[in-house]
């Protein structure tokens, strides 16, 4: 099995879901969390290069889950993408506080999300 | 142990100690009495007994000599003397032999034998003699001579020689009395012993008698010639004896040394004999007393003999007494010799047991005396034990107790000492806390009053008099004094922020009836506190106006001046403008606070509302986009994708409906259509159109509504959305089991109930259900989800209507959800409740209320 390369924490099915099928059309290993304890369990255990984190989420925030990822050394190649629904000055404040590498407001487009994860991952992933 | 017992034992101890001193001394006594008075007794008794026998005896001796000296004098008369010697001549004259003599003898027994009566010849010729005659005369004499009887003559052989009347015998030389009498011619005294005569004289009936003879000597008086001899009746001896007493039932007892009693006053004489024990302790030679076992006439040991000897002549012939000495002695029934003492030692224990029971009583008394201050001083310590420091024990027994009570007093002083101190400080600390809090609490909001009041006052200071002036402020509830401004003309002011109470106060009266009040002068009034408090700080005049916002009073302004009279209604005129001006400020800065956290409530909604449009928003873009993006979606993948968008758009659709019917309603802006409905056709109609929903997922609804219960009072359309939430959400959360719908009649309302057997909610989560955007699910588990503003607008409604709605629920067997609306009445106005009330204004505390006005 191909390692895990992106991880997707948002406890919105259907954001997930159209995540997810983007990354499988560009043959990216994925993994999906659905609540903050399960997003940071699934970190540590991937240690996928990207992660995309929704704030809101039951169980843990993503502010929370971010800053235990930013403490732990095994994680600190993990690139932290905050999804937020709320594009207030204040959220992207905490986003970067907490650790976060940078944040995408909802609703997103899904194109500009697959473009990012190609840059960040190099021209030796995907196709 | 229980203590009281101990107390009660030391008591008891007490009391049996005294007692038990007192009984020894009486017992002692007893003995002691019993023993003296035993010894003196027997003594005096034995001592009186001894000279009653000794007594007794001599005058037994006295009466035997009074008798033997009468027939000695007779003897000595001439004419027995004559008759016996010329009887006696007989024998020497005719020189007979001594079987001469018997045969003489013999005839004459013979012929005395034949005789008939005394007045035979025969019999007459022994009768007719001068012996005869004196005897005759002697017997006649009827005081002295009538104890003898049967007095007889006899010659030297001992045949009779002269007699009173015709004796039974004429030979007596056989007799033991005529040998002893006439002793071989030496002569002596002979004394019988007593003894029965059949028949002492011829016809005479039996007799006890006593026989004595005496010699009838020749002139020279040293030969004896013959015999005189008497029978005496005893009765002299027997009264002699036996009459003598000196108590009841003592008696005096003539004994012969054989061990025979012969006169006793009791028994006959002869019927017993003496114990040898008796006998042995009695008959002695001299006179005495002895302690015997009685066993005459009474039982019992210890019985106290008396006892002499008769005494005796030297020449009493030894055959006398029938060889026997006699013995006087006197005994007494023991029970009556001791009796005196049995009385005394009955007389002791008598007082003895007076005594004893005295000194139950003072023991007693002596125990409580001991033991009270005991208990007093364990009751005490206990007191003081239980932390009642404050008590003192009240001892004052002057010894030992009375030290320790005073110890345990000092201790409890001690301890109360430390104990107020620790008291006063930890109160202290907290009041420097409490007061430190409360500034903290309020000062953003005092240091806005200060301003606005120092303001007022510089105003003030120019149209107005005044040595004081302060503001009172009420707190929320109007019914406490919550802080005060003060200033001194020209001083700075000062802040009071300890509640005080109103009542009694003129600010109370001026609050209540929103109207000024003018003092002239306090020196002539004190019905009010300030009255007494200005009155102190000198001043004399004082006016209070009451701050009024919004037709409440919120306070009041009061100034106080040091001159008498110095407030009118002039004065009235001026200041109530300014109170009017001072209300607003308050107000301002009131409603300015709530505002303010009004704002922070509204943009917190906005940007829950915000993050709630934006989730369905970006599925729909996203999977648009992602339909454009790629062409070659498989059609299944497609069709999911666009019923995605679909579905969240529906979602999209309903939750700005909802939003904008929260926004209506917390506006006030929703149209209230109220009027009578049925709680039956309701619950029907709503479970007529979601019952197709609740069958695709197997969910029975089962109605319980009876539908004579009373109609209610509220809005059709709003009370179907309540139900529709309700039902909604137990459809959505149960994937079993059945849906149940109640109603019951409660208390001048409906309450109707929505039972499912779905998941439940968690305790912690019943409090926020109704809270605005707050959502429960299982996120994985792909269901349509809700707006988060559907129990919300439920409860607004509900509050709105006058009912409550609340929520009971276990998780993983289901939840309960209820609402109440009021039963309709008629003569109610149609329209919405007051909107004074406070359950039904609810835009105030939204967001805050949980259970809604379940409180």
């Amino acid at each position: 099995m191909e390692p895990v390369t992106i991880l997707i924490a948002d406890d919105e099915p259907y954001i997930v879901r159209s995540l997810s099928y983007i990354l499988q059309r560009e043959g990216i290993p994925f993994a999906v969390a659905t609540d903050g304890q399960e997003a940071l369990q699934k970190v540590r255990q991937h240690r996928p290069k990207i992660f995309f984190l929704d704030i809101m989420m039951p169980k843990k925030s993503g502010f929370e889950v971010c800053a235990e990822v930013k403490k732990d050394p095994a994680l600190r190649s993990t690139h932290i993408i905050m999804l937020t629904a709320k594009g207030q000055e204040e959220d992207k404040q905490k986003s970067l506080t907490a650790g976060a590498n940078e944040y995408i407001t909802k609703p997103f487009s899904p194109r500009q999300v697959l473009a990012r994860v190609r840059e960040l991952l190099g021209p030796a992933t995907g196709a | 142990m229980d203590p009281l017992r101990i107390f009660k034992s030391v008591r008891t101890k007490i009391t049996v100690l005294i007692l038990g001193v007192g009984l020894l001394v009486v017992l002692m006594g007893l003995s002691v009495t019993y023993g003296v008075a035993r010894n003196h007794l027997q003594n005096t008794i034995g001592a009186q007994y001894r000279e009653l026998a000794l007594e007794t005896g001599q005058k037994v001796q006295l009466i035997i000599e009074a008798n033997v000296q009468e027939i000695t004098v007779l003897a000595l008369s001439s004419d027995i003397r004559s008759s016996v010697e010329s009887a006696n001549a007989v024998y020497s004259k005719k020189r007979l032999s001594e079987a001469d003599v018997r045969k003489r003898i013999e005839t004459v027994v013979a012929l005395w034998k034949r005789s008939q009566g005394a007045e035979d010849p025969f019999v007459r010729g022994f009768l007719a003699n001068p012996a005869s005659g004196l005897i005759h005369g002697f017997l006649q004499d009827p005081d002295e001579r009538s104890e003898h009887f049967s007095l007889i003559v006899t010659d030297q052989r001992g045949l009779l020689v002269g007699a009173d009347a015709k004796p039974a015998r004429v030979f007596y030389g056989d007799e033991v009395w005529w040998q002893a009498a006439f002793n071989g011619g030496r002569g002596s005294t002979y004394i019988s012993d007593v003894k029965l005569l059949e028949e002492p004289v011829e016809g005479s009936e039996k007799v006890y008698t006593i026989t004595m003879a005496v010699p009838v000597t020749d002139a020279t008086g040293r030969r004896a010639i013959g015999v005189i001899k008497t029978d005496l009746r005893i009765k002299e001896f027997f009264e002699a004896v036996t009459q003598v007493h000196l108590a009841k039932s003592d008696h005096t007892m003539l004994a012969s040394s054989d061990g025979s009693l012969i006169f006793c006053p009791i028994f006959l004489v002869r019927n017993h004999t003496l114990q040898p024990a008796l006998m042995r302790a009695i008959f002695k030679d001299e006179a005495g007393w002895a302690i015997t076992r009685a066993d005459v006439h009474y039982g019992g040991t210890n019985t106290i003999d008396g006892f002499a000897p008769v005494p005796v002549a030297s020449d009493i012939h030894p055959a006398s007494f029938n060889g026997n000495r006699w013995y006087i002695f006197t005994s007494q029934n023991p029970a009556e010799t001791y009796a005196p003492i049995n009385t005394l030692l009955n007389w002791i224990l008598l007082t003895g047991g007076s005594g004893a029971v005295l000194l139950l009583v003072l023991g007693l008394r002596a125990a409580n005396y001991v033991v009270r201050p005991l208990q007093d001083l364990r009751q005490g310590v206990k007191l003081i034990g239980f932390g009642n420091l404050n008590h003192r024990l009240a001892i004052r027994t002057g010894d030992e107790i009375q030290e320790l009570a005073d110890e345990f007093n000092e201790m409890a002083f001690k301890l109360q000492t430390a104990y107020t101190h620790l008291e006063q400080k930890v109160a202290e600390r907290t009041e420097q806390l409490a007061a430190v809090n409360k500034i903290t609490r309020t000062i953003s909001s005092k240091l806005n009053m200060i301003e606005i009041f120092d303001s007022i006052c510089d105003e003030a200071n120019k149209l107005l008099d005044y040595d004081r002036i302060s503001l009172s402020l009420l707190d929320d509830h109007r019914q406490q004094i919550a802080f005060r401004l003060v200033r001194m003309k020209n001083e700075a002011t000062v802040v009071h922020d300890r509640p005080r109470s109103r009542t009694g106060t003129v600010i109370g009266r001026v609050v209540e009836s929103k109207r000024p009040f003018i003092r002239a002068d306090v020196r002539e009034a004190s019905e009010f506190v300030e009255d007494r408090l200005l009155r102190n700080e000198e001043l004399r005049s004082y006016i209070v106006v009451p701050l009024v916002a919004q037709n409440q009073s919120i306070g009041t302004l009061n100034l106080a001046g040091r001159r008498p009279g110095t407030y009118t209604d002039r004065t009235l005129e001026i200041l109530i403008p300014i109170a009017e001006q001072l209300a607003i400020a308050v107000e301002t800065i009131r409603l300015f606070q709530e505002t303010k956290k009004l704002d922070q409530l509204k943009s917190d909604f906005v940007s829950k509302v915000s993050h709630e449009l934006r989730t369905p928003l970006t599925s729909i873009k996203g999977f648009a986009e992602i339909l454009l993006s790629y062409e070659d979606v498989d059609p299944k993948t497609r069709q999911e994708f666009i019923s995605i968008i679909n579905e969240e758009s529906e979602r999209l659709t309903r939750l700005i409906n909802d939003i904008l019917d929260i926004s209506k309603i917390e506006a006030g802006k929703l149209e209230w259509h109220i009027q009578p409905l049925s709680p039956s056709e309701i619950v029907v109609h709503t479970v007529k159109s979601v019952r197709a929903v609740a069958l695709e997922k197997n969910l029975p609804i089962l109605i319980d509504v009876p539908e004579n219960l009373p109609k209610i009072r509220g809005d059709r359309d709003q009370l179907i959305q309540v139900m529709d939430n309700l039902l909604g959400n137990a459809i959505k959360f149960s994937s079993g089991g059945h849906i149940t719908v109640q109603g019951a009649q409660e208390d001048g309302a409906v309450r109707i109930s929505v039972i499912d057997t779905g998941i439940g909610i968690p305790a912690e989560d019943l409090q926020k259900i109704f809270d605005k955007f707050h959502r429960l699910g299982d996120t994985r588990s792909g269901k349509p989800r809700g707006t988060g503003l559907g129990l919300s607008i439920c409860r607004e409604i509900i509050l709105h209507l006058g009912g409550r709605i609340w929520c009971e629920s276990q998780p993983g067997k289901g939840s309960r959800f209820h609402f109440t609306v009021p039963v309709w009445r008629e003569g109610l106005p149609d329209g919405p409740p007051d909107p004074e009330q406070p359950e039904a204004s609810p835009s105030r505390d939204s967001g805050r209320t949980i259970l809604s006005g379940d409180a």
